[in-house]
Parts: structure tokens; sequence; C-alpha cells
């Protein structure tokens, strides 16, 4: 498994050299192309954690159908291919979508807008986030949000305080694996967004734009995304893991009882 | 200062349905696993949402389904100390402690908490611990810290669940005194859950409420429980502590001399 | 004739049928697929597989060892970079193509001619590296003698997406997210748009090559599909799909 992993990234590697790197780098797509990605990706992130977390939280708190309801929507996008995902953004955001009514009077034109790139990433990175989150909210001992309210603290107070401190490992691993599926995002965005240099065109669609024309440009580009998402991804696995050796196992002891 | 606990929670198909009461003496919760002591002591606290029936503490009305009153727990004053001791393990022991003094509820100023915070450890000695992270704790060690934190708040009422099981014996043994110590002064009602009937005898209980199966099953004061159990749990719970079967039958609690019995075992 | 390859490796004749993969350029699919159904029938020992996608990324699957038997490229470029390197022979043009101007059905920005192509507030074009996207250009390029040195800019402005896929590009139009896309005549052919003429002198001519993979399993049966284009039925489907056939183009 490792190896079916491991060999494509390895052939694409060997298939390139050092100047084919640099000459991918030079490109005149690369630069925006990263930028717009880092944008982007940036901007979808910060919605995943403001919008998920609250999200995780409930669906950890509770349980029965209707959370099992939710957590069927929130994994929707994963099991649908992203295409159609481009798709049903445009049946609900596009000109003639769901939503036209009430877009098109405040003058939000959302298709092939730097926006609509936001959108899509977030619509399809979310789900990684919000499942990860809401896995390691309900790890967490359920005795000390009691302890922190019969401390004096108010539900916000708790979850700021406790809850969140506790969850960040399963927090900030959900988040890596989200922002890496957001910056490979390719096939809603290039329905819902389009694909123009320096307002749609992410890395992934600038990769795709260079093998209509030339494979060598779109290996080097790929092997520089690929090292600036091993870049990224480095740290954004590193803490997690400490600070769960941090936390040490504390947080797991507790035993139910009678 | 009287207490009334009447409360009835149902979680999937466990339903605890109990009614306990008492005063400034400790009173004791026994039962087997899974027959609702934490239920119960949860469901004091506040914990529970969707809890029926009335929690009053010294004249305070905590819940009333009737009424529709529900107090969160932040608005109860109790202090409760779970199973594992509750302690936050991404704080030190100082921060552990004067997380309750930074609360909405009792906010006080960066050098008078440092001070509580301090006097405190100071009383449970441990106050060599403050810089600590909780794993770095043994389980003694933890159990008073969560002590502590729990009393820096001065609680009306005391919630501890099972706060000896987890020790080895010595360290029972120890913490079995200290707590018999510490609720000695009787400044406010304590309810403990335990599995040992040592800790009925050491904590001076003034009753003991037999859970089973989310039902009280038998209550009244330890001496009337260990002499004529109703059921094969008592029995079984008082037998379990031979060194008090040879106790009068007539030895009321208030003779019971608060950590004795642990020093005159065997 | 059928005789004279009854005894070939190949042979339409024998049982099982034989498979010959055909690669084309995605703007034939529905051509092709028309065509498919008049060829098996014409021959019925043979079963042809059809492949489609860009020209540029058929030509890349030859290059790196594709079981192809036909290639039929939208781009000649794409083609002689496959004959230089000794993978491709016999090849030939078989269909032209031109461009037009698609609108959605509505016609929301009101583009009545060429030079109404300002006015659409979303405009889709293929990227400069491929074809149609490359022709696009070309056309806006040449467009300054008819309508003034201002109007290429004034439409690239309205440029919102560039899409590597010229049927990608088609479907913003039908659905209504672009007001006007530049496409090949063909792709205008069937889809819920309106079209648009590109003012003949500005108009290009995209040439269609075919021709046989060397090496291929099946040269036989590769042949008589280059063969079989040449037929009349062969061309009035192409035609009726909107290519120019040889045969009828003006004074060819």
């Amino acid at each position: 498994m490792l190896a079916l992993l491991a060999v494509p990234m390895v052939a694409l590697v060997t298939a390139s050299s050092w100047e084919e790197l640099v000459r991918g780098a030079r490109d005149a797509s690369f630069w925006p192309a990263l930028w717009l990605s880092a944008r982007t990706t940036f901007a979808s992130m910060a919605l995943v954690v403001l919008g998920g977390t609250p999200l995780a939280w409930w669906m950890a708190a509770r349980e029965g159908r209707w959370v099992r309801a939710v957590e069927m929507i929130v994994d929707l996008p994963v099991v649908v291919p992203p295409a159609v995902v481009g798709l049903a953004l445009l049946e609900a955001f596009g000109r003639n979508g769901l939503f036209s009514p009430v877009l098109a009077p405040l003058g939000l034109h959302l298709p092939f807008t730097t926006a609509a790139v936001v959108l899509a990433q977030v619509v399809v990175a979310a789900p990684f986030y919000v499942q990860s989150a809401a896995a390691a909210f309900r790890r967490t001992d359920a005795d000390l949000l009691i302890v922190a309210r019969t401390l004096g603290q108010s539900p916000a107070g708790t979850f700021l305080r406790v809850a969140a401190p506790l969850a960040l490992p399963g927090l900030l691993a959900g988040a890596a694996l989200s922002w890496a599926r957001a910056l490979g995002e390719f096939g809603a965005t290039l329905l819902f967004a389009g694909n123009l240099a320096g307002s749609t065109r992410t890395m992934p669609l600038a990769i795709y734009t260079a093998l209509e024309a030339d494979t060598q440009v779109a290996v080097s580009l790929a092997l520089a995304l690929a090292g600036a998402g091993a870049l990224l991804l480095l740290p954004l696995r590193a803490v997690p893991a400490m600070l769960a050796r941090r936390f040490g196992t504390t947080a797991r002891r507790w035993h139910r009882g009678g | 200062m009287q207490w009334t606990a009447k409360v009835r929670v149902q979680a999937g198909t466990f339903v605890l349905d109990a009614s306990i009461e008492g005063g400034l003496a400790p009173v004791i919760l026994v039962g087997p696993n899974g027959s609702g002591k934490t239920t119960l002591l949860r469901a004091i606290a506040g914990a529970h949402a969707a809890v029926q029936g009335r929690v009053e503490a010294g004249g305070r009305v905590l819940s009333d389904s009737e009424t529709g009153v529900h107090l969160p727990p932040e608005e109860r004053r109790i202090g409760y100390v779970p199973q594992g001791y509750g302690l936050f393990p991404h704080l030190t022991v100082a921060a552990n402690v004067a997380f309750g003094l930074s609360g909405k509820a009792r906010r006080m100023p960066g050098a008078e908490r440092r001070q509580a915070v301090g006097a405190i450890l100071e009383r449970m000695g441990c106050e060599r611990l403050a810089g600590r992270l909780p794993r770095a704790l043994s389980g003694g060690e933890q159990q008073r810290v969560a002590l502590a934190r729990a009393l820096v708040t001065e609680p009306g009422m005391l919630l501890l669940d099972e706060p000896l099981a987890a020790l080895d014996p010595a360290a029972r043994r120890d913490m079995r005194r200290f707590l018999a110590r510490h609720l000695a002064d009787r400044a406010r009602p304590a309810i403990v859950a335990t599995h040992d009937a040592r800790d009925v005898y050491a904590l001076d209980a003034a009753a003991v409420y037999a859970l089973e199966d989310g039902c009280v099953s038998q209550s009244g004061p330890p001496s009337a429980l260990a002499a004529r159990p109703a059921t094969s749990f008592v029995a079984e719970f008082f037998a379990l502590a031979p060194g008090e079967q040879a106790r009068p039958d007539d030895a009321g609690p208030a003779s019971v001399r608060a950590g004795e019995p642990a020093r005159s075992g065997p | 004739m059928a005789a004279a390859q009854a005894c070939a490796p190949d042979s339409p004749g024998a049982d099982p049928p034989v498979r010959l993969a055909v690669f084309a350029a995605s703007s034939l699919t529905e051509a092709f697929g028309d065509v498919e159904g008049l060829f098996e029938a014409a021959h019925p020992g043979v079963d042809a597989v059809l492949s489609f996608a860009g020209s540029q990324t058929l030509r890349l699957q030859i290059e790196r060892g594709a079981r192809a038997d036909v290639f039929a490229s939208a781009d000649p470029a794409q083609m002689a970079l496959l004959a230089g390197a000794g993978l491709v022979d016999g090849e030939r043009a078989f269909a032209y193509n031109e461009l037009a101007v698609i609108v959605p059905p509505g016609n929301p920005a009101g583009i009545e001619s060429f030079r109404d192509l300002p006015r659409a507030e979303r405009l889709v074009v293929g990227t400069e590296r491929v074809p149609a996207g490359a022709y696009a250009r070309q056309i806006l390029a040449a467009s300054a003698g008819l309508f003034g040195p201002g109007f290429a800019k004034a439409v690239t402005d309205r440029i919102v997406s560039e899409e590597s896929n010229v049927r990608l590009v088609r479907a913003k139009v039908e659905m209504g997210e672009a007001d006007a896309a530049i496409v090949y005549r063909t792709d205008a052919v069937g889809g819920r748009v309106r079209v648009v003429p590109v003012p003949a002198g500005l108009n290009v001519e995209a040439e269609y090559v075919i021709a046989a993979v060397s090496g291929g399993r099946r040269p036989a049966a590769a042949r008589q599909w280059i063969e079989f284009l040449g037929s009349r039925e062969a061309q009035e489907a192409l035609a009726g799909r909107g290519f120019v056939v040889p045969g009828r183009r003006g004074g060819g």
C-alpha cells in the first residue's frame, strides 16, 4: 500500500530534474497560481474553522437521528465527485440558480470570481475538518466540561478554555487534512469558478492547463506544488503530535461508574 | 442547612429515580457499578438539562421541573470532583486551582487570586506542586489538587465521586484520613459516592443511600444498614469491612471518630 | 477487397470481432459517434472503441505507449509532433471546422452579431494553449481591420474564464453562466445554445487530421476506418454535425 502511494510521486520526481523544477518555478503561470492558491486556501480554511468548529461541537454533544442526518450531509461532498459539487454549486449560486433571485438584486455574481474558488474549496474541504473536530470533541472527557461549569464558567468559556484546547491536536490535524484537500481542489473549481489566470486559476488548474500545452511545465509545476504542500503540511502534522505528548494521558483517565 | 434532591433522569433505557436529603454531615452514596451514583451527582451539579424533580440546598431552589427552574451549573455553587479527579490536563496545578476564580461567576483580581490559590494549596499540603502539570502528579496528589480547586471557590455543597477508588491501598488510607479531616469541619454539605464501607465510618456519615438499578434500595444511618441490610448488595457492602462488623449495633455515627477505623484496622 | 484481407491476423471476418482503438479530439465526440455506427454496419467484424480527449492529451498518451490504432487530431501541430517521432504515418486531412460565437438561448447580453461581442459581461474562451482558444485569439487579432483597433481589447477584457477544453467552454454558456463564448461551429450544433456567426473574412479554417498509429495492433482495420471517413455516408455524418468536409468546401 505504502509503495502504491509513494511510487507515483517518486516517478514524478525522477521524471524531472532540478533544472526542470527551477524552470517550472520560473514559468509565468507559477507564481500567480501559487499566490492565488495560498490566498484562497487561507480564506477557505478560515471559513471552514469558523463555521465548522461550532457544527462539530454540536455534533459531538448530541446523538440520535438528527445528528446522523447531519453527519450524512457533512460527508456528502466527500462521496460526490468534485465536478458534481461544482455543478451543484452552479445550480445553487449560478445565474439561473436557486439563490439567484436573492443574489442578483444585490449585484452578487459568484461564478467566475475568486469568491467562487473559495466557496468550492470550503464545500469540498469542510467535511474533513468537521469530522475530525467532532471526533476530537467526542474524545474529550465529559467530566472536565461539567467541572468547568461548576467552577463558574459559562458554556462559551468552557468551550474556549477547556474543550477547544483539549481538542486542539484533533482540530489541527483536521485542519491540515482539510487544507490539503482545498489546495488540491480542481473539479468543483473548474466548473463553478472557471479558469482565468490571477483570479480563478489555482495551482491544480494551472497544472491541468499546462498539461494541454507542455507536459514538462506541468510536471515542474506539479513538483513545485507538491513541494509547497509538503512544506506547509509538515508543521501542521508535527504540532498536534507535540500537543498530544504534552497533555499526556490524564484526559483519557476516567471510568464509567455507578 | 438542609438540602434535598429528588431527581428523575432518563438516559437511553436507563432511568434514575431517586430522592435523597441531608444536612451538613456527609451523606454517602453506595451502589454497584452502573446503579446511577454518577448520574445522580451530575444531576445535582446541573449537568443534565432534561431532569425531572426538585433540587434544593439551604433554602435555594437549584432546579424544579414543576416551576421550570433550572439553574445552570455555574450558578449552583456546587463543588464537583468527578472520578479520575477531572483536572484539566493542559493547565498547571496553580492554573487548575485558579480556574474557578477567573470565571464569570467569581472573578478575582490577579494578586488576590494568586494569594487564594497559594493559601488553599498550602492547606492541602501541595504548594510545592503549583507549577506542575497534572500528569506529573500521583493519584493522591491529583485528588488533593482537585479538592483544592473545588474548595477555593467556597461552594455551598461538595460532591465527591469515588474519591478513593483509583488509589493504591497506602494512598487510599492517607487520603481517607485527609478527607475525613477536611469534612470534619462541616462547613458545607457533602455527598460522597464510594465502593468502600470503611469510608462510611471514616467520614462520619450521617446517612447512607444504597442505589441499585437507578432506585434507592435502602437508606438510613450506617449502623442501621449494617445491622439490617435490606438487599444482598447492602449486606455484602458492609461485610466487606470486617473491622466494622464487631462494632456494637447502637454505636451511632456521631460516635465514630473521623479517621479512626482505618488506623485501627489490622 | 474483403477476400484479399481474409488471411490478415485482424481479419474483419474472423470471430470474435476485432477491437479497433480510435483516439479522437473531443470536438469529434458526436460526429465520430455517428460514424462508428455506420462503420460497424459496413464492417461487421470490427468493433470500434472510441476514446475522446483534448488532442494534446491524446498525443501525450500515444507518446507514452497508449494502445491506439487511429488518432484523429483537431490540431495538426499535435499530429506533426507524433509524425516527427515516427509514431504515426499516412496522416491526411479529413474535415474542416470553423469558429462561431454561441450565446445562451435567452441571449441576456443581446449579442446579435460578432460586433456586439464587447456587450458580453462574461465571455468564456479556450486557453491559448488549446486549438480553439488559439484560433479565437487569431480571429480577435485580425478583427481590427473590420471593427477598429480597440475591439480586440474590449472583447478580451470581458473574458472571465479560459477553459482547457472546448466542451467546458460550451457548458458555461449552456448553463447560462456566461453571456457568450467562442467555440467550434460544430460545438454549436445540437447544444442548447444560439449561434452568432463569425464574419467570413475573419473566420479560420481548422483542419482535422487523421493517421494510423505506427505499431498499432490492427493496421488493416485502422486503414479501413480512415478510408471509411472518405465515404459518402461518413462525409454526410460529419457534415450533419457541422463539419466542412473536403467534397463540399467552397472551391476545394
